[in-house]
C-alpha cells in the first residue's frame, strides 16, 4: 500500500462504499480528487467474502482463498439475502448452491457457521457489518484517522427492506451511513465527472454486476443528474452465470463418472471457484479448462467449455437483461436513439457477447466503456460522501443527483387492491398524503397494509408492513377520514403516518412496523457484539505477529550463534541451540493451538543498547526464566546493538 | 378489506383521485407556480429548467447542514411532479381556477376535496 503522504486530514472524512454481492470497493474523496483505497497488498477491490475457522474470522481475499476444507464455515453473497424473508423463493432457490447452511429465525433467514469451535448464527446483516467493517479499518489504514461516516450503495432496485437493512448493517459496522444510494446513480456521478459536458444528455448506466443487475436512464444537465427511470433486477449477476456452469458440470461429472457430486459441499464449492475463473477466461479467450484433481471420491476432473458453449447455456439469462432496459426506456418516454451514450458498470458487462446484445439493442451503436467497471460505483459514491459532508470542491461544486424511488408505494384497499399513493421513478425525498375512510359501519379499527410493487392486486405485491389504526371515532361507513402520509426520504426508505382526521391530530400515529426488521436495540446489541469481534480480530492479529516475533528472533540468535561459532565454546553453542529448539517447538503449529486458549499474551518491550558489547553466551540466546515466560536476547553479528525480547504468555 | 380510498366514493378517474388529494395539501399554503418561480404560461423545458436551478438552493444535499431544506424540496418536487405532466397540469390550472372561485372548499376536511360537483355523483357503493 502506498502510504499517505502527509496531506492534511480531513475532520470528518467520509468515505464512499460499493457494498457488492461478491466484491466490494472502498473510495474517498481528498484534494479534488477520489482515490480508491487498496489493502495491504494494493488490490483496490475485496470479495464480500467472511470466513470462520477455529482460531477466528477471515474477511476478504483471506476469507476467499480459505481452503476448500472450510467451505461451509466461508460466507459470500450475504447481499442476496439481505432485507428477504427466509421464505423468499429467491432465497430457497439460491440457498441449494450454497456450501453454507441457512437457518430460520423468527421468518429471517439466518446462517449458521461453526466459529472457533462453537455453533453460532448470524444475521445476512452482520455479515455485511463484517466486511463494511473491514472496508473502514482499510480507509482508517490508508487514512491514519478514524472514519465514521459513509455512503453506502445498493443496487437501485433494491425494496425498502433491503434499503433498510443496508443501512443497519452500516450501524452494526460502527458506521454513520449517511446516505443509501443507488449503484446506478453513483456510477452516474462518476461517469458526469469524467464526461463533463454543457448540454443536456441522456445516459443510460447499465450495471451487470456479481448478484444484481440495474438499469438507470439520466438526464445530465449542467451538473444536476436527474434520474428518469431505474429497473433493474436484484438478482441477476456473474453469481447466476456461475451457477449455470456449476450444474452443467456436475451434470458432465454425473455423465462422465456416474456420481453425483451436488451433495459434497466441498466439491461444490472447489467446482464453483473454477467456474468462476473460467468465466473470466471466457471474456477474453475463447476456451477455457478446468482441471480439479481428486475432485470427488477421488476422480479428477478435466474439461474444456468454449465461451459458445458458456453463451449457450447463459443465454436466457443474457437475453434477460434487455427486457430492464426497455423498461427503463418505457418509464422515461425516450426512445433508444435519444440515449446519447449507454455506460457500462459492473465487472459482468466484460462478458462479449452482453455487450453484443445491448450493442444490437442499440442499433449499434459504439457502448461506452470508459469507467472502471470494477470501481466506478465507489468512486461516484466517493463524490456523493464529498458532497453530503460539504467539501468545498471545484470538482462537486454544483454537483447533484436527483434520485427516484425503484417501485410503486401504496396500500392495501377494498377487495385487495392496491392503492399506489407514490408511483415508481418519483423523485425523492418525497411526501404524498391521502385520505382514506373507513369499508364498515362503526369500524372499530384500521388494519393498513403497506406494499410496493406495480402489480395492481395487493397481494402480489411485496408486503412491506402493517399496523393497527385503533379507537377510531363510532361513524357510519365512508364518514371517518384517515389520512395517510407516506414519507420516503432520499435513502429511499419509507415511513408511514396514519391520522384519524375527524378526532383530530389526538391520536396519530407513527408507524415504523417494517416486516422483518431488526429493532433499535438488537441492532445496538449486535453492534457491541461487533465491536467484540473486531477486538477478538485485533488480539488474534497481535497474537500472531508475536509469535512471528518470537519466531524470527529465535532463527536469528541461532544464525548468530552458527556464524559466530568462534566466539563461543561448544559447549555454549549447544545450549544457545537446544533453547532455540525450545522455542521452536513451543510454537510449533499444534503446540500453538492447544497454548491459544490460555489467553491473551504479553510482549514486554525490545530494548536496544547502543554501542558495541562484549559476546559471552549469556548476551546472546533465549532464556526461558518461567515456563510461559522467553527472554530472547539478540546481538547482531556486527556487534553493534543488543536487542531484549521478552515474550510472556500469561 | 378494511379502508377504502375516500377518493373513490366520488371520482373514479385515477388522475383526479391523485390529483384532488395532492391539491387537498398543498393548494391551502402555496401555489406551485410561485414555488416554482414561474410564470402560469411557461414552457414544459421553462418548468425543468426553474425546477433544475431551484433544487440546486433547495436539494437537502445542497448544504447538508441545513434541516429546512428537506420540507422545502418536497414541497419543491411535489410542484414539479405536477407541473411536469400536461395531463396533471391541466387539471390544477383548471382546479385552482375553480379554488380562487371557491376559496371555502379545500379549508376544512370534510369538504375537501371531494366535493367537487364536477367529479360527478358518488356511486351507490
Amino acid at each position: 500500500m502506498e502510504k499517505n503522504s502527509p496531506k492534511p486530514a480531513l475532520k470528518h472524512p467520509a468515505i464512499g462504499i460499493d457494498l457488492g454481492t461478491t466484491k466490494s470497493c472502498v473510495g474517498l474523496f481528498r484534494d479534488g480528487k477520489v482515490e480508491i483505497i487498496g489493502n495491504n497488498q494494493g488490490i483496490r477491490t475485496m470479495p464480500s467474502c467472511v470466513a470462520f475457522t477455529e482460531t477466528g474470522r477471515l474477511i476478504g481475499d483471506e476469507a476467499k482463498n480459505q481452503a476448500a476444507l472450510n467451505a461451509p464455515n466461508i460466507i459470500f453473497s450475504a447481499k442476496r439475502l439481505i432485507g428477504r424473508t427466509s421464505e423468499d423463493p429467491v432465497v430457497q432457490a439460491d440457498a441449494e448452491f450454497w456450501p453454507f447452511q441457512i437457518v430460520k429465525a423468527e421468518g429471517k433467514p439466518q446462517l449458521q457457521v461453526s466459529y472457533k469451535g462453537k455453533e453460532k448464527v448470524f444475521y445476512p446483516e452482520e455479515i455485511s457489518a463484517m466486511v463494511l467493517g473491514n472496508l473502514k479499518e482499510m480507509a482508517e489504514d490508508y487514512l491514519s484517522h478514524p472514519i465514521t461516516h459513509a455512503i453506502v450503495t445498493v443496487p437501485a432496485h433494491f425494496n425498502d427492506s433491503q434499503r433498510q437493512a443496508t443501512k443497519d448493517a452500516g450501524a452494526i459496522a460502527g458506521l454513520n451511513v449517511l446516505r443509501i444510494l443507488s449503484e446506478t446513480t453513483a456510477a452516474a456521478l462518476a461517469y458526469s465527472l469524467d464526461n463533463p459536458s454543457n448540454g443536456e444528455r441522456n445516459v443510460l448506466i447499465f450495471d451487470l454486476g456479481g448478484g444484481t443487475f440495474n438499469v438507470s436512464v439520466l438526464t445530465i444537465d449542467g451538473g444536476i443528474l436527474e434520474v428518469k427511470a431505474t429497473s433493474g433486477d436484484t438478482h441477476l449477476g456473474g453469481d447466476d452465470f456461475d451457477n449455470c456452469l456449476v450444474s452443467f458440470f456436475i451434470d458432465e461429472f454425473l455423465k462422465k463418472h456416474q456420481e453425483n457430486i451436488s451433495k459434497d459441499r466441498r466439491a461444490v464449492w472447489r467446482l464453483r471457484r473454477a467456474c468462476e475463473a473460467a468465466k473470466r477466461t471466457l471474456s477474453s479467450n475463447i476456451k477455457a479448462s478446468i482441471d480439479l484433481y481428486c475432485l470427488y471420491k477421488g476422480i479428477d476432473f478435466h474439461t474444456d467449455i468454449t465461451r459458445a458453449q458458456f453463451e449457450e447455456l447463459c443465454a436466457d439469462l443474457f437475453r434477460g437483461t434487455l427486457k430492464p432496459v426497455e423498461r427503463a426506456l418505457q418509464d422515461a418516454k425516450l426512445s433508444q436513439a435519444q440515449i446519447h451514450d449507454v455506460v457500462l458498470v459492473g465487472a459482468s458487462t466484460r462478458i462479449p457477447k452482453i455487450q453484443e446484445l445491448l450493442q444490437d439493442f442499440f442499433g449499434g451503436r459504439q457502448l461506452n466503456k470508459s469507467l472502471n467497471p470494477d470501481e466506478a460505483v465507489a468512486y461516484g459514491a466517493a463524490v456523493q460522501a464529498a458532497i453530503l459532508i460539504g467539501e468545498r470542491s471545484e470538482v462537486t461544486r454544483g454537483l447533484l443527483a436527483l434520485d427516484v424511488v425503484p417501485m410503486s408505494l401504496g396500500i392495501e384497499t377494498d377487495a385487495g387492491k392496491m392503492h399506489t399513493l407514490i408511483r415508481r421513478n418519483t423523485a425523492i425525498p418525497a411526501v404524498v398524503t391521502r385520505t382514506f375512510t373507513t369499508f364498515d359501519d362503526h369500524q372499530p379499527d384500521l388494519l393498513i397494509h403497506a406494499y410496493e410493487g406495480e402489480r395492481a392486486t395487493a397481494k402480489e405485491n411485496h408486503l412491506l408492513g402493517h399496523f393497527l389504526l385503533k379507537g377510531i371515532s363510532s361513524a357510519p361507513r365512508g364518514m371517518v377520514l384517515v389520512e395517510a402520509t407516506f414519507y420516503i426520504n432520499a435513502d429511499g426508505i419509507l415511513t408511514v403516518f396514519a391520522l384519524d382526521k375527524v378526532a383530530g391530530s389526538a391520536n396519530p400515529i407513527a408507524i415504523d412496523a417494517n416486516k422483518g426488521r431488526l429493532s433499535k436495540e438488537e441492532i445496538q446489541a449486535l453492534a457491541v457484539e461487533a465491536e467484540k469481534y473486531r477486538a477478538e480480530d485485533r488480539v488474534q492479529k497481535w497474537k500472531l505477529a508475536t509469535k512471528n516475533y518470537l519466531q524470527s528472533c529465535a532463527f536469528s540468535v541461532k544464525r548468530t550463534s552458527e556464524d559466530i561459532l568462534n566466539y563461543f565454546t561448544l559447549q555454549a553453542k549447544k545450549k544457545v541451540m537446544e533453547k532455540c529448539q525450545l522455542a521452536f517447538s513451543w510454537l510449533n503449529p499444534t503446540g500453538w493451538l492447544k497454548r491459544r486458549r490460555s489467553g491473551p499474551m504479553k510482549m514486554v518491550s525490545g530494548n536496544s543498547l547502543p554501542g558495541l558489547k562484549r559476546l559471552s553466551n549469556s548476551t546472546t540466546g533465549i532464556n526461558r526464566t518461567k515456563p510461559n515466560k522467553f527472554v530472547v536476547t539478540t546481538c547482531s553479528w556486527t556487534f553493534q546493538f543488543t536487542q531484549t525480547t521478552t515474550v510472556i504468555y500469561p | 378489506p378494511h379502508l377504502v380510498c375516500q377518493c373513490c366514493f366520488r371520482c373514479r378517474s385515477a388522475t383526479r383521485r391523485a390529483f384532488s388529494t395532492t391539491l387537498s395539501n398543498w393548494s391551502g399554503r402555496s401555489n406551485y407556480y410561485d414555488l416554482l418561480g414561474i410564470k402560469k404560461d411557461a414552457t414544459m423545458e421553462e418548468i425543468k429548467q426553474a425546477f433544475f436551478a431551484k433544487s440546486k438552493k433547495l436539494h437537502p444535499d445542497s448544504d447538508p447542514s441545513n434541516p429546512d431544506l428537506h420540507s422545502q424540496f418536497i414541497q419543491l418536487n411535489e410542484a414539479y411532479r405536477v407541473l411536469s405532466k400536461e395531463g396533471s397540469r391541466r387539471l390544477y390550472d383548471s382546479q385552482r381556477a375553480w379554488h380562487t372561485a371557491w376559496p371555502t372548499a379545500g379549508s376544512s376536511p370534510k369538504h375537501s376535496p371531494f366535493d367537487f360537483t364536477d367529479l360527478g355523483p358518488r356511486p351507490s357503493t
